[in-house]
């Protein structure tokens, strides 16, 4: 039987002349776990929407087709109704967390359906306990670290035990491992097959190896379906897959580029690398000695900068206040020009970090200095012109109603001319791409657009220090993309880049040195590619390198060559 | 992160309005005698104008918060939210109660001063026992009390949530203000002005990031069953039966509410112990100098106080 039957279900907002679903059609069986992908836009969140009945009794617009879930309509019936079959896990959980501690938040759901106390403190503790939030009960969530709020969101709906889980991007804000740790739980849920899984996600990696079915969608339409390892290894849906710009698994676009190259490789199964067959292992293993490319020394990457350190911590610690300690005698240097990421589980004290270097906040002891400068001493308007930061949510950054305004705001205390701010202000659109936008609203932008636009505004002031706080969660691969390539274009441009961001394969891609930070210390400082080796100090910090440069070591080990592979492209460019 | 043990310690800033663990005498009271508790000083603050008053309030509710051991709490809030309005609010005041032949003069009204002292000390005063409350009361527990003398359910939590957002709000705002700064703006200027303009330059995000979690609030609420027709239960029923304590508390609160709307019926002087000091001050040509001079102290003070 069927739990959720969609049957050529069009939906298009009020206002909108472009349907965001287009004539959709799905069936999901019963204890059918399915993985919806695609780029942002592709209409996920809004086919999560109607899966609830939040469409179309909370947001207004045209529906045609039919969709029934567990039998129901949604059109006919109230959304707490539904919400006793469809417990759904928000895009945006925070706004999902109600109560003012994560015991109350659990509990809410069962205490307006009735549950008896006795069944309400039962569920409640063991689906705390379930997330690994067991010693936060009496926190309130929105203190919580942003991967923990997540987690608290997801034990509200599995106390509920709903018949059908719909989860919109339930890891977006989890570092890896406990991305990994959601996928467990979720499989082990599902291994009993009373429940239905519905999870919309960018990061399709961690749910691949065990979801039944991954329906892919691209501009309201499902471009692509089918068992997951049956669309990885069909080159027709491949393509399919890259051109709708899905976030492919590593090891699957290794195995595609091998054998584009002819290279025979079995047919993909896992995607773990330690799980890879002896004989794929060894065809890549003798491909690599053969390579003419591994002939000669390797070059040591020079990480340190030179000239005057543009950053200089001593001996920084924080303390907040009610006395908890969030940095301890974290001591670093940056030089001019240098792209740094620094890694590490929420709460690790990142952010703190980086207030630090723009004077928002003011060390406890230790000292903090940018350009030679004592932050301590400075205010943060006077650093500004040094330093911008960009913080991750856009919308409390972005104080104007219209995009060329947002820029005029920092444009003007540099004392520019009427003419010249107009040309800066196009200059820096056009580098962020949204020159298209210069006269539109602010709030009218897609989030992608939002943060670019905050990015552009930290720009304004020309400061030789860019700070940027997680830019790549919540976007799909084009704007995960566009948005490092743009940092990298800077940092060309002489700009000195410090990210701070939990997506390994963006630190892998991107970053020459990487930070890891683990209760308010600096664990490791060094070149990206020696840091993402060391899985000890990864996995103390809640990490896990990505599967390529995982690979990357175990081929070093077979041909006993120094490999320090952190790319598919930089691993297949040693076989053309 | 599979294990309660791996969760490692984090930052826990003290968040204003947020509840703090404690057994104080305050924290053990019903949550409806603490609300009967708001409203006696509501009634204080609204009727006794006088900075005096003000002040002896003040003294009060942090001896309050200091006995229930959420002084650190109290002065968070003065920090934070008092620090933040409080310029603007009395400035405001200052302007509307200088009179025009003061401003026409280019003199400062010393009238204009007492009543700015006035409206910081009554807007930190009815703050700060709001904060008092939400630092010492679970939200749960008062929507248990107050389903205990007949509120309905949802219209309980409902309240529960109005001041369980409190926190949230402030901590957006903090957010906010903190990437204004960023940018290279200043929010606390010494000059009220400037002061002012700088709460409309983050008014759009303000207003946007509330109206958003407004929004999503109101969705949650429909997922979670919030509108379900069935009988709603409590996890733990933690409303407590009124105490010995609690009907103290109650009595004082309707006594302080009594004799607040007798006092304004009586018609006097709304600063019956600053009159007679700015009556003197006024007697005097050189009245505005003193004033100019103790308003001058006052900002700089303000400041010093905001930084510490």
């Amino acid at each position: 039987m069927s739990a959720i039957s969609i049957k050529d279900l069009t939906w298009i907002y009020a206002g909108s002349k472009k349907p965001a679903l287009d004539h959709i059609s799905l069936e999901i069986k019963k204890g059918e776990a399915v993985l919806i992908t695609g780029p942002t836009g592709a209409g996920k969140t809004t086919l999560c929407y109607c899966l609830n009945g939040l469409i179309p009794n909370f947001f207004s617009g045209y529906l045609s087709g039919s969709i029934k879930i567990d039998g129901h309509d949604p059109r006919y019936e109230e959304i707490s109704d539904l919400s006793r079959i469809v417990g759904m896990v928000l895009q945006d959980y925070t706004g999902q967390l109600l109560q003012p501690t994560v015991i109350d938040d659990v509990a809410f759901a069962l205490e307006n359906f009735g549950f008896p106390p006795d069944e309400i403190e039962r569920r409640v503790r063991e689906a705390i306990a379930t997330v690994g939030l067991t010693g936060l009960e009496e926190r309130n969530p929105h203190t919580l670290s942003g991967g923990e709020q997540q987690l608290c969101a997801i034990a509200s709906v599995i106390a509920l035990s709903p018949e059908i889980y719909v989860l919109d991007e339930p890891i977006s804000s989890l570092d890896p491992l406990g991305a990994e740790l959601v996928s467990g739980l979720l499989k082990r849920i599902l291994a009993k097959r009373e429940n239905t899984f519905v999870i919309m996600e960018q990061r399709i990696e961690p749910f691949l190896p065990w979801v039944d079915r991954l329906v892919v969608m691209d501009g309201g339409r499902i471009i692509v379906e089918g068992p997951p390892f049956e669309l990885l290894n069909d080159p027709e849906k491949w393509e399919a897959m890259m051109k709708a710009g899905v976030n492919l698994p590593q090891l699957g676009v290794l195995m595609n580029e091998l054998r584009k190259r002819g290279i025979p490789v079995e047919r993909l199964e896992t995607l773990d690398p330690i799980d890879l067959p002896q004989k794929v292992l060894q065809v890549i293993a003798e491909r690599i000695r053969n390579s003419p490319r591994m002939s000669g020394p390797s070059v040591p990457l020079n990480i340190k900068g030179e000239g005057e350190p543009i950053i200089k911590v001593e001996n920084l610690t924080h303390v907040y206040e009610g006395g908890i300690i969030a940095l301890k005698d974290v001591n670093l240097t940056v030089y001019p020009g240098e792209f740094v990421t620094i890694i590490g589980q929420n709460g690790s004290g990142k952010t703190t970090l980086l207030k630090h270097l723009n004077g928002l906040l003011k060390p406890t002891r230790g000292r903090v200095f940018v350009r030679g400068m004592d932050t301590s001493r400075a205010d943060p308007s006077t650093l500004s012109r040094i330093v911008g930061l960009v913080f991750q949510h856009p919308d409390r950054q972005l104080f104007k109603l219209r995009v060329r305004d947002e820029l005029e705001l920092g444009l003007k205390r540099l004392g520019l001319s009427k003419e010249e701010r107009a040309e800066r202000a196009r200059h820096i659109l056009k580098l962020v791409n949204l020159e298209h936008a210069m006269d539109g609203t602010t709030f009218n932008l897609s989030l992608a657009e939002r943060k670019r636009l905050a990015l552009a505004a930290a720009l304004s002031t020309d400061p030789e220090i860019l700070l940027v706080d997680e830019p790549t969660t919540g976007q799909d691969l084009a704007q995960r993309i566009e948005i490092m390539d743009l940092l990298v274009r800077l940092n060309r441009a002489g700009k000195t880049i410090v990210v701070v961001t939990h997506d390994m394969e963006i630190v892998a891609k991107y970053s020459k040195r990487v930070i890891v930070m683990n209760e308010g210390r600096i664990i490791a400082d060094g070149p990206t590619a020696s840091i993402l080796k060391d899985e000890h100090t990864l996995a103390k910090a809640h990490l896990r390198a990505p599967p390529i440069v995982r690979l990357s070591k175990m081929l070093s080990e077979m041909t006993n060559i120094s490999l320090d592979f952190l790319t598919v492209e930089e691993m297949v460019n040693m076989f053309d | 992160m599979t294990e309660a043990s791996s969760i490692p310690l984090r930052p826990r800033r003290i968040r204003p309005f947020e509840y703090v663990e404690g057994d104080s005498v305050l924290h053990r009271l019903n949550p409806i005698s603490k609300l009967m508790m708001i409203f006696g000083v509501t009634a204080l603050v609204i009727t006794f104008l006088d900075p005096v008053f003000g002040l002896i309030i003040s003294i009060a509710l942090y001896l309050v918060a200091w006995s229930a051991g959420v002084s650190k709490q109290l002065v968070v809030v003065y920090k934070r939210v008092v620090a933040l309005m409080g310029g603007a609010f009395a400035t405001l005041y200052f302007v509307f109660y200088t009179g025009f032949p003061y401003i026409y003069k280019g003199e400062i009204s010393v009238l204009g001063f007492v009543w700015a002292a006035s409206g910081l000390y009554r807007l930190a005063n009815l703050i700060g026992i709001v904060a008092i409350f939400a630092a010492t009361t679970r939200m749960i527990e008062l929507a248990n009390s107050l389903t205990m003398v007949k509120v309905p359910p949802r219209v309980a939590i409902t309240v529960s949530l109005a001041f369980a957002s409190a926190p949230l709000f402030v901590s957006q705002l903090s957010d906010i203000v903190d990437a204004y700064q960023s940018r290279g703006f200043k929010v606390q200027h010494v000059n009220p002005l400037r002061r002012i303009m700088s709460y409309l330059a983050i008014l759009p995000p303000t207003i946007f990031a509330t109206m958003r979690r407004a929004q999503w609030a109101s969705v949650a609420l429909e997922m979670k069953g919030f509108t379900y027709s069935g009988i709603r239960t409590f996890r733990v029923k933690r409303g407590r039966i009124l105490s010995t304590a609690d009907k103290i508390v109650i009595v004082v609160s309707l006594a302080l509410i009594t004799l607040s709307a007798y006092y304004a019926r009586l018609g006097l002087s709304p600063f019956i112990f600053t009159e007679p000091i700015y009556r003197q001050l006024l007697a005097h040509s050189f009245s505005a100098l003193v004033s100019g001079f103790l308003m001058t102290i006052s900002f700089a003070l303000f400041n010093i106080l905001r930084k510490i």
